[in-house]
């Protein structure tokens, strides 16, 4: 054990709060630019296991922004590649790799137990399956997505069904088809994820609960939008 | 009555350098039909994600007041 590896978490973080985390677990679904920076983010905070899932493997255009990929594991599982490379930062955190997509089937088991869910995902379709999930399991649930400059992040505890309101219809996708995903947008919309993902493991209060926080990086354009009744 | 309009994510284009535009409307006018004011038909607009009044999300026809702020956002969805 590292004495000293939690050092700079403190006091931001208490000595207490770094011991709560180590005993608590979270569930990131989706590997790729969203997911590997909060693995990362969570992993080097010190929540004791984090569950990494995603069905897909690396490829050369996941290289301008998805942490854990490089140029020697191409074609590799993105999950179980988040979990070797976690254990070289933080071999106290126990990563456990579930390479397979979300789906209607495996949900509710790939959550089970965890005291937090993280949305990194990259379609409507299986974000959908989870926010029904974590709300069936009393899961709260931190939503974050990306689109070119632009990104967005949310706190999503059960019953709110904010995943609904914002993806309602068909899954057609969204403006990251037209505007593709640079590195920087899912670095910050990550961070922000474990942050708030952080705070619900700690039991603290997020102003984001039922409110959507929509970023433009472009533009500096910051702006809380409320979801409530 | 004077709303006025403003539109977020690759929706922006529609202002052209425009942050925001102030209409006329109609008393009664829903969001769906001020955007259509705007030049905006958010069925034809494959990204279209949801509308906020004053920084709250409404529902697409629900109607506007004097003075509102109407946001447009398109829809993100990657990861």
């Amino acid at each position: 054990m590292r004495k000293r590896r939690y050092e700079r978490n403190h006091t931001a973080i208490s000595q207490e709060e770094n011991r709560i985390l180590a005993g608590k677990k979270a569930c990131v679904a989706g590997c790729g630019g969203l997911g590997g920076g909060v693995i990362e983010g969570l992993v080097r905070t010190g929540v004791g296991t984090v569950v990494a899932v995603d069905g897909d493997v690396f490829d050369e255009t996941n290289l301008n922004r998805q942490v854990f990929s490089n140029e020697e594991n191409m074609g590799k599982s993105k999950a179980e590649e988040a979990a070797v490379q976690s254990r070289l930062i933080n071999s106290e955190v126990e990563v456990i790799a579930v390479n397979s997509f979300i789906d209607e089937k495996n949900v509710r088991e790939i959550i089970a137990d965890s005291d937090v869910a993280v949305d990194a995902l990259d379609n409507a379709e299986a974000r959908k399956m989870l926010e029904a999930a974590c709300e069936e399991a009393g899961i709260p649930l931190v939503h974050g997505a990306v689109a070119g400059w632009n990104g967005q992040v949310s706190v999503i505890i059960p019953g709110q069904r904010m995943i609904e309101a914002l993806y309602e219809g068909e899954s057609v996708g969204g403006d990251e088809n037209d505007t593709g995903n640079p590195y920087f947008t899912p670095a910050v919309i990550s961070a922000l994820e474990v942050a708030e993902a952080i705070k619900l493991l700690l039991g603290k209060e997020s102003s984001l609960e039922g409110k959507l926080l929509t970023v433009d990086l472009m533009n500096h354009q910051y702006e809380i939008i409320d979801f409530g009744e | 009555m004077k709303v006025t309009i403003t539109l977020r994510g690759t929706l922006r284009k529609y202002f052209g350098e425009d942050k925001e535009r102030v209409y006329d409307v109609p008393e009664g006018c829903t969001c769906d039909e001020a955007l259509k004011i705007a030049g905006l038909d958010y069925k034809k607009i494959k990204n279209f994600g949801f509308v906020s009044i004053n920084n709250k999300r409404v529902m697409i026809y629900d109607k506007l007041q004097e003075g509102d702020l109407l946001k447009a956002f398109s829809k993100v969805s990657g990861g």
